[in-house]
């Protein structure tokens, strides 16, 4: 099988935040890749690092605190982060080539102007367009969106929208600069239910239909299950553990996978199964000494993986493109 | 199970006025719940589910007679306790406890963990512990809810969002409730936290004999941990069941897009199943459509549906369902 | 509290740098001068010797005498017995009383209520000095008279501020869950609002110490505030506007007495505010 060439290849992206208490490495020697036309999770609980990866790629992070202390982003071939945080460059793909969805749209959205004036701007900033044309496009990009009576809603100010509403706005701006990657962060954990399916279908049609790539980071594993192709799980700064959608939600090799597939309620659950909750809380990253961060809350762990380095990911299987960073084999011992 | 009635919730109606302007004028109302129905046996878990604005939470909150309803009555122990005073309340006040979404918000910054829940125990005017005994019971209550007694002197803002919840069912318990509405009480919580919890409740169920109203919108956590369900929507009940046939067998159409919703983590069951993707959002609750609520976005809405609101009806054991379509 | 509580807030506070060690030790000394005026100086603040006024620094008068040959030094430190207690009291009593109907107008909803936040408005709509004035005419002049009239004064920003924090209280769950274990609305209020309001209180009340501090200055330049001869900071500044380019430091001196007391008193409400916090306090 041939491998279809990567959009975007983060290699050992280190970013630390540098508080009173200590240097938090929130993301700490992260390797990852997206390919065209993919879709990829990043799994994780709060604080392990997933948003800030993220953050990280388009140079968002807040310095100072933050810092991206090392690592390489190459997008379309070219490093990211030799281009300074301000410079031209990684402004032109910010927003152009590759599209941030966050959390809360409304905070992603400037309350003062209407949809229209914040969709034709963004449209005009990366496109050379006229005023008129720009507008056109953004009424054509909410119509794509599915936002019924699409003139009228520019008028619109951000608050009398719904939240579904908004982060269809988000995916308009999207579309309208044509951008090859788009980075969701959380999309739909503001949501309801509903209105979740909603939203991530219309991603995925946009994704699967106009030959996109896309990140979704998020902490909900049936979403992952449903949409992606690719996941990589994140865990105190660090990936412990990826390979394909199938792969990891059938066969889980790490033990944090593991228990973290264990303790979710799931609908297809026979009646009355007991969940199997991870012990203890997540780690603080401060400080944590050079062992596998997991082994604190781990079942399996040995005296050996209390006294050895962190492990590095490895292949499952020889030749295998399932990764997993633990020092245990769990093959079978589930 | 024992089936003794414990708490009845006939056609419960709450509708907030809208103010507006200099004079606070009347400018309309909320629907917020719009004749309700259940009950709930004691020693079960009864779960509400539905989506934001759905009247869940305010349906929670009149059975506590946090809300006087507009309309309808709530019984409790037999007693209709719908239009107590504060002063009449006060008698169940203790038995009927809360669990809140926000483990932030529902404890006081300032107190620590020991004096909140000593608070708890000696608020009650037939309190007649010592001091020693108060702090006794401190320690079994904390023990209870698997809280390390050296937390006694830590500060809520010092704990995790899992302790912090544990310590506000700690309070609860610290009255001695019979029931206790849970309001969304792991929504806040992160993933391998939220079955440390829910596990929580069903063992101090199992151990208290507490009943339990459920209140989340998430449907494998409802159903994880309920005996029955109801499904909530827009201010209505639309189904209500046992938890393992509302999964097995829905029938309202509603229901159905709700679940399917949702997606599972079995990679081959997740991969099969049918995708219901609902048009549309959620009207305002103050101008509710005619008729059934669900119509406007319901695929086999008919003329019928849009005059008459459908009401509960018996379709199987203990399986009720408003629909005009379900026969 | 226990002691080892008080222990942790003191080490919150002085953690803050050396400028909360700094306002500290300013505010000391400035009451202590209050205190032992009387065995700093040999002078009376009232004796004067119109031979010798404007009298540059000397060994005599280590800041010189003013227009009437009296003792400046005298009168600073005896200005500070006045204005510190005037500012002091006059605080007090506006915190008190806005307290009391602010706790009430934020917790009880309907008539009281809007009365309460009514009557503030309207005092606030007021300038300042029309309502000094015509409060002076009721309580008259002297230190008792100058107290209630700038307590009065600043009582609706203290009504508006409880007011404000006691409905954000409200819609905290905590409240809610005390009301669920039965408790009374009385002990809610005790225990649980107004403890989460002092914080803010406190920051208020010190800005509201330099406040007082300039009303009172006002008040003694119109003439309907302390009377001279008995020495204030505010009046000695005023009495010497009009030699303010032959002889600075007339004005300057005791200028710098109020702004160093000002300015200790806000980084000391600053510090307090972090102190009482108990998310602060484990931070060290």
């Amino acid at each position: 099988m041939q491998d279809k060439t990567p959009l975007l290849v983060v290699k050992n992206l280190r970013t630390s935040f540098f508080t009173s208490a200590g240097e938090v490495k929130a993301v700490n020697d992260v390797s990852y890749h997206v390919d065209e036309e993919e879709v990829v999770a990043i799994v994780g609980e709060s604080g392990c690092g997933k948003s800030v990866t993220q953050m990280s790629v388009l140079q968002l992070v807040q310095t100072p605190p933050g810092k991206i202390l090392g690592g390489e982003v190459f997008y379309k071939g070219k490093d990211l982060l030799k281009y300074g945080q301000k410079s031209k460059e990684i402004r032109a793909i910010r927003g152009a080539e590759i599209s941030m969805i966050f959390q809360e749209p409304m905070t992603s959205l400037n309350p003062v102007f209407t949809i229209g004036q914040q969709l034709s701007q963004v449209i005009r900033v990366h496109k050379h367009v006229s005023r008129k044309e720009a507008w056109a496009e953004g009424v054509e990009a909410l119509r794509k969106v599915g936002i019924p009576e699409p003139e009228a809603r520019m008028k619109n100010y951000p608050f009398e929208m719904s939240g579904g509403m908004r982060q269809r706005v988000m995916i308009a701006i999207a579309i309208a600069c044509n951008s090859s990657l788009i980075i969701a962060d959380e999309p739909t954990t503001a949501l309801d239910v509903t209105t979740q399916a909603q939203v991530m279908e219309l991603l995925m049609s946009i994704v699967k239909g106009l030959k996109k790539a896309m990140i979704v980071v998020t902490h909900n594993l049936g979403l992952v299950t449903r949409y992606a192709d690719r996941i990589y799980v994140m865990y105190a700064g660090k990936i412990i553990e990826s390979g394909t959608t199938e792969e990891i939600m059938k066969h889980p090799m790490h033990p944090y996978t593991i228990g973290l597939l264990k303790s979710v309620p799931n609908l297809s659950d026979e009646k009355g199964k007991a969940l199997v909750p991870i012990e203890g809380a997540p780690p603080i990253v401060i400080n944590l000494p050079d062992r596998c961060a997991f082994c604190p809350r781990c079942p399996y762990a040995t005296e050996d993986c209390m006294n050895a380095s962190m492990p590095g990911l490895r292949p499952v299987d020889v030749g295998q493109k399932h990764l997993v960073a633990c020092h245990l084999d769990m093959r079978g011992s589930r | 199970m024992k089936n003794n009635t414990l708490l009845e919730v006939n056609d419960l109606k709450m509708h907030f006025p809208i103010f507006k302007g200099a004079f606070g004028m009347k400018a309309g109302v909320v629907k917020a719940v719009d004749g309700v129905s259940f009950s709930v046996r004691e020693g079960e878990t009864f779960g509400l589910v539905g989506e934001s604005g759905c009247g869940k939470t305010t349906v929670g909150r009149s059975i506590l007679r946090i809300y006087k309803p507009t309309a309808g009555t709530v019984i409790y122990n037999g007693e209709d306790i719908t239009s107590y005073t504060e002063k009449e309340m006060s008698k169940y006040r203790r038995e009927m406890q809360m669990i809140f979404q926000d483990p932030y918000s529902s404890l006081d910054p300032r107190q620590s963990v020991g004096s909140i829940v000593r608070e708890a125990i000696t608020t009650d005017k037939n309190c007649k512990l010592s001091l020693s005994e108060v702090d006794a019971k401190v320690d079994e209550l904390l023990q209870l809810v698997e809280l390390d007694a050296s937390m006694k002197d830590r500060y809520p803002h010092e704990m995790s969002g899992g302790q912090r919840q544990r310590l506000g069912i700690a309070r609860a318990l610290a009255c001695n409730p019979k029931l206790i509405v849970c309001d969304e009480p792991v929504s806040a919580l992160d993933v391998s936290i939220q079955a440390q919890i829910i596990n929580l409740f069903i063992r101090l169920q199992k151990k208290l004999g507490l009943t339990y109203v459920f209140v989340a919108h998430d449907l494998a956590v409802v159903r994880h941990i309920s005996d029955r369900i109801a499904v909530m929507y827009l201010g209505n009940v639309v189904e209500i069941t046992e938890a393992t046939e509302l999964y097995d067998n829905p029938l309202h159409p509603y229901t159905k897009a709700l679940l399917s919703a949702v997606p599972v983590t079995d990679y081959d069951v997740e991969k099969k199943r049918e995708r219901i993707t609902l048009q549309g959002e959620v009207p305002s609750p103050i101008n509710a459509p005619s008729g059934c609520p669900f119509h406007p976005r319901c695929i086999y809405a008919t003329e019928e549906c849009k005059q008459k609101k459908p009401e509960l009806a018996q379709h199987g054991d203990n399986h009720f369902v408003a629909c005009h379509i379900i026969k | 509290m226990n002691l080892s509580n008080v222990k942790k807030r003191f080490k919150v506070f002085f953690n803050r740098g050396v400028l909360s060690v700094i306002s500290f030790v300013v505010l000391l000394s400035f009451i202590l001068i209050a205190i032992i005026a009387p065995l700093i100086t040999k002078y009376s603040p009232y004796e004067q010797n119109v031979s010798n006024k404007y009298a540059a620094s000397s060994a005599e008068h280590p800041f010189g005498t003013d227009k009437l040959g009296r003792d400046i030094l005298t009168r600073l430190a005896y200005g500070a017995r006045i204005s510190l207690l005037a500012s002091l009291l006059s605080s007090l009593v506006a915190a008190v009383i806005g307290l009391v109907l602010g706790l009430i107008a934020g917790f009880f909803k309907g008539f009281i209520s809007q009365l309460i936040m009514r009557i503030a408005d309207a005092e606030l709509s007021i300038p300042p000095l029309v309502l000094t004035l015509v409060l002076s005419l009721l309580f008259g002049d002297g230190v008792f008279g100058v107290v209630m009239v700038i307590g009065i004064s600043l009582v609706p920003t203290y009504i508006r501020l409880v007011f404000g924090l006691v409905l954000s209280q409200k819609k905290n769950d905590y409240v809610l869950a005390a009301k669920l274990i039965g408790q009374s609305n009385r002990k809610i209020i005790l225990k649980h609002i107004l403890p989460n309001c002092f914080p803010s209180l406190i920051v208020l009340f010190t800005m509201n110490l330099g406040t007082a501090m300039m009303l009172e200055a006002s008040m003694s330049y119109l003439g309907i505030g302390i009377v001279p001869p008995t020495p204030t900071w505010g009046g000695m500044v005023s009495e010497s506007y009009e030699v303010l380019i032959l002889h600075p430091m007339q004005a300057i001196l005791p200028g710098l007495c109020i702004m160093l007391v000002v300015v200790a008193f806000n980084i000391l409400g600053d510090g307090l505010r972090d102190a009482l916090d108990p998310r602060l306090r484990g931070k060290l």
